[in-house]
């Protein structure tokens, strides 16, 4: 870590532990070098950073003060539950996906749609030199195919972040992937086939419902609760009805409702999923992101028969464009690996040595505290904007970790028109229907917290809002 | 050109038919370049560029201030005639050997022959790597995000450049990125294909494209495939008669592991029997670079003119397979292709593709290219000679004209699969036949790879193989 983020982190931590309470003015860029032992330059960066991660706004000729307390008074009132399960269905026109993502890519928007935060949330630079670093080890170590399971010296540092979700897996039953969106696809390529039938949170990650769509496979949507997830009840029920031979969960911190399962659902989770003989995926990409201070536990930490196949990824805590992911996929070990060799013979040799030799060093769990304290502000800050910006009436999830926020504006509102709307004023949302396998949510979105928060976020919430109300009078 | 290309063929045919026919034996001079040049009416380079593929091919010799000879005989050991797979389709069956196999191969073996890779000591791998170190330290926000499909566009820029040295002209537009030649074949597979569907394939063939087959729920049809012209068109016509074929899949150039290359002529006529059927050709290109003689063979997807060819390579067997930077040219099946490589991964790895980029966009490439197969081709001639003196008589080897990989055909008694187990006791790592049928066959065929172990080691190896050999029968 450089020294002007050693500072920003140190001056984070007084911030949260009430040094300086909201809107009061932190000490001057002078005192700071002062106090810090600094250079200015150094001084200033940090203060940059601060106001990036939404904790101090600069005031013209005055200095830097903390923000006010963005919790509203009330608590936005919740979404609602899906309380009726459908049927299983085909899922269809998940096309639009790859259009919303290529968009969130273009440099001159206002990045609100896809769930990848910004690079000042992310350890560029020290990932940067491990993977110079891996790089230049070119000769044989970093030649040649690295072949299924994996590269070792990753899956020895993957076994130990796991150890910490309570999961016993050893680097033995770990198999690294091209992100957590390749280990999905092997999973459940693994466990089912065409036709079978898949049950899943509503709403869901989109690259779920490809997924499913893409192997031809059929999804069933089981009632979710807004703050505690996925029932096991309603699955049980389920269960009895249809003939499922899967059900994959994002256990902790779904997207896009940001809820984590409480261990005793999880417990309930794999028993049952256990004693109807069906395997569980578990999606555990965001369990590191909690905002409160303990790790949670992951399902398969419950699990007693290999029947959990548990998968993550690297995407959302150093850096989307490696691909590095992985799944511990229990008794299904052989067959994935199987499956991982005839689909893409091997994960490229360099991003896994590279993550590798930034996991050994050690500044994980201090990066992972900071991101999850700068989420946990933009995620209130966004709220907060959002309720003061959008139509009366508007609900938001209360995520206890990520940082995406679902949105539900009153009925009549359309999120697909919207999404046409804010992206010709150069914002970018997730539209509603995404998240569903039967084009539910059509009044619903999700936003990405995890972007520097700004008057151009603010600004860009408000078109928004102004956006929604239009469509509501209109309507 | 076309013509002129012809006539240097005519050239060493000619002598090449005399040899065979013992017109002219071992030792005997042949004609001058002059004499040979005013007796068939061509010009004096002409010659000349038709000597030098004998040379390459070993059929004759240059003796300074003297001449061209005869080669004396080198009696090497004859190459396996056409394959005779099962004339019905079948549900793919090889086992999870294959993983044992090239892991084997990478960690194992002390002489590795079984693998299909390729060596990564040439000084073009660390300007790679070397990029890649130098990229991580420029400080752009793109490089950390995700890069969606189709991919680094400045990549799909070069491909779409170099293609053109194939003959395929496309656009950037038509490339997509994928996670090595594997993927590619995998997504394009997925495109033309549903589970239960029957795909055509030559045989033998590289057992990773048999098994993403079997996985995918298909089955496959092999056809007789002659390990000098590749697979038999005769065949593949009947065939599409007879069965309700959603692909065919081939290595026209080089392939995995016979080694053949169809010529241009029959490209063309493959081409419009499979447009003619409606029935799409994937075309796995990978090692089509690696020719030992005259210009880089075109892919089959040259004559292509209704997008009906799905082309697929990547950098693996030429460069560095660790970086997985391959790609496919799906012809009309493009939208569907990039879709499939968002669903089943989202995206490449980011850095990875920008080094390939700048690596491609320098000037060293081609460079490079010519190293490779002149070492490859050297390796191919100490392999053949050394296979010659070591494996016992009854053994037969294919001549590859390209590529790294050698097919062997064993006496009927030995059983490739105890060859393996035994020649991996004793360090020497082995592919064996049954890995590239779906349906068992190629039970006394091993392929072996002539590039990635030291010569010392390969003699050693083969010394080995030789034993185990003779003890097997
Ligand atoms: C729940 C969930 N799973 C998987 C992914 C894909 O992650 P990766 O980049 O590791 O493929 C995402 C990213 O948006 C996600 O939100
Ligand atoms: C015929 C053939 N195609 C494809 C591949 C694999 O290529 P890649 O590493 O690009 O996935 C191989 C490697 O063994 C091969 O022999």
């Amino acid at each position: 870590m450089t020294r002007y983020e050693q500072l920003a982190e140190t001056l984070a931590r007084q911030i949260h532990s009430g040094a300086w309470g909201p809107g009061t003015r932190i000490p001057g860029t002078r005192e700071l070098s002062r106090l810090h032992r600094a250079s200015i330059t150094t001084v200033m960066a940090a203060q940059r950073l601060l106001e990036g991660w939404g904790l101090v706004e600069a005031r013209p000729r005055s200095g830097y003060y903390v923000r006010g307390a963005a919790l509203p008074l009330e608590a936005p009132a919740l979404p609602e539950a899906v309380a009726t399960p459908g049927a299983p269905t085909l899922v269809q026109s998940q096309r639009m996906a790859l259009t919303l993502i290529q968009a969130t890519q273009r440099r001159d928007v206002l990045p609100l749609g896809a769930a990848v935060p910004d690079v000042t949330f992310l350890p560029v630079a020290a990932l940067n030199r491990a993977l110079g670093a891996a790089a230049r080890l070119a000769g044989d170590r970093a030649g040649g195919y690295d072949f299924p399971p994996g590269c070792p010296e990753l899956r020895g540092q993957i076994a130990r972040r796991m150890a910490l979700a309570g999961c016993d897996t050893g680097p033995e039953g770990i198999i690294t992937t091209s992100g957590a969106q390749e280990a999905l696809t092997l999973a459940l390529r693994a466990v089912a086939e065409p036709g079978d039938v898949i049950a899943i949170e509503t709403p869901t990650y989109y690259g779920l419902l490809q997924v499913i769509e893409a192997l031809g496979m059929r999804a069933l949507e089981v009632p979710t609760d807004p703050l505690a997830g996925l029932d096991p009840e309603a699955l049980a029920q389920a269960l009895a009805r249809w003939p499922i031979k899967a059900c994959v969960v994002v256990s902790n911190f779904s997207n896009p409702l940001g809820c984590a399962l409480s261990s005793e659902r999880k417990r309930a989770l794999v028993t049952l999923c256990a004693k109807a003989q069906i395997p569980l995926v578990e999606n555990d990409i965001y369990g590191e992101l909690g905002f409160a201070d303990q790790r949670p536990l992951a399902a398969k930490h419950f699990d007693r028969h290999g029947n959990v196949l548990y998968l993550s990824s690297f995407s959302k805590t150093l850096e989307p464009g490696l691909r590095v992911g992985w799944i511990a996929p229990g008794r299904h070990f052989d067959r994935v690996a199987h499956l991982k060799y005839v689909s893409s013979l091997a994960t490229p040799t360099v991003p896994q040595l590279a993550v590798a030799r930034y996991l050994e060093q050690g500044g994980y769990e201090r990066q992972l505290r900071r991101a999850r304290a700068a989420y946990a502000r933009h995620v209130e800050l966004m709220s907060a904007a959002v309720q003061g910006h959008f139509p009366v009436g508007t609900r938001i999830s209360r995520p206890t970790g990520g940082f995406v926020i679902w949105v539900e504006l009153p009925e009549g509102a359309d999120s697909m028109a919207l999404y046409e709307q804010a992206l010709s004023e150069r914002i970018t949302i997730a539209p509603g229907p995404l998240f569903s396998a039967t084009g539910r949510y059509r009044h619903c979105l999700r936003l990405t917290c995890a972007q520097p928060w700004g008057a151009a976020s603010e600004q860009g919430i408000a078109t928004l809002g102004r956006l929604a109300r239009q469509q509501l009078e209109v309507g | 050109m076309v013509e002129e290309a012809l006539r240097y063929e005519q050239v060493a045919d000619q002598v090449r038919e005399q040899v065979r026919l013992g017109a002219l034996r071992p030792g005997e001079r042949i004609p001058s370049v002059r004499q040979m040049s005013r007796r068939l009416g061509v010009s004096v380079s002409t010659v000349v560029q038709g000597y030098g593929l004998l040379l390459d091919e070993r059929v004759i010799e240059a003796r300074p201030q003297s001449g061209y000879y005869v080669q004396a005989p080198v009696q090497r050991p004859a190459p396996p005639g056409i394959s005779r797979p099962q004339a019905h389709p079948v549900a793919v069956t090889v086992s999870q050997l294959a993983l044992q196999v090239v892991q084997a191969s990478r960690h194992g073996a002390r002489i590795p022959l079984g693998s299909a890779l390729p060596r990564t000591d040439f000084p073009a791998v660390v300007r790679l790597h070397r990029i890649l170190a130098s990229l991580a330290r420029r400080p752009d926000p793109r490089l950390a995000d995700y890069d969606m499909p189709p991919g680094n566009p400045a990549l799909r820029h070069q491909v779409a450049r170099r293609a053109a040295e194939a003959g395929v002209v496309v656009s950037a537009d038509e490339v997509v990125i994928t996670n090595g030649c594997v993927e590619a074949l995998v997504l394009c597979l997925r495109a033309v294909t549903r589970p239960g569907d029957t795909v055509a394939i030559e045989s033998p063939a590289f057992f990773g494209t048999l098994q993403s087959i079997e996985s995918l729920g298909l089955k496959a049809l092999e056809i007789p495939t002659d390990p000098r012209q590749g697979v038999s068109l005769p065949a593949l016509k009947l065939a599409l008669e007879q069965w309700p074929l959603k692909a065919v899949v081939l290595s026209p150039n080089f392939s995995n592991p016979l080694g053949y290359r169809m010529s241009d002529r029959r490209k063309a006529e493959l081409v419009a029997l499979l447009e003619r059927a409606r029935v799409p050709l994937i075309e796995d290109d990978v090692y089509a670079d690696l020719n030992y003689h005259g210009e880089r063979p075109r892919a089959a997807k040259a004559w292509d003119r209704t997008g009906n060819v799905l082309l697929c390579s990547s950098l693996s067997k030429t460069l560095d397979p660790g970086m997985r930077i391959g790609w496919a040219i799906p012809g009309r099946h493009t939208e569907t292709v990039t879709h499939l490589k968002m669903v089943t991964s989202l995206a490449g790895p980011t850095l990875p593709a920008q080094a390939a980029a700048e690596y491609l966009a320098g000037s060293g490439h081609e460079r490079h290219l010519r190293s490779v197969r002149s070492a490859y081709r050297e390796r191919r001639d100490r392999f053949l000679d050394l296979a010659a003196r070591h494996l016992p008589s009854g053994c037969r080897v294919t001549q590859p004209e390209g590529g790294m990989l050698a097919w062997v055909e064993l006496p009927e008694a030995v059983d490739s699969l105890d060859l393996y187990r035994r020649a991996l006791a004793r360090g020497v790592s082995t592919a064996p036949g049954p890995l590239f049928s779906a349906s068992g066959r190629y039970g006394n065929f091993v392929r072996l790879n002539y590039a990635q172990a030291e010569v010392a080691l390969m003699e050693e190896g083969l010394t080995i193989l030789g034993e185990l050999i003779r003890e097997g029968r």
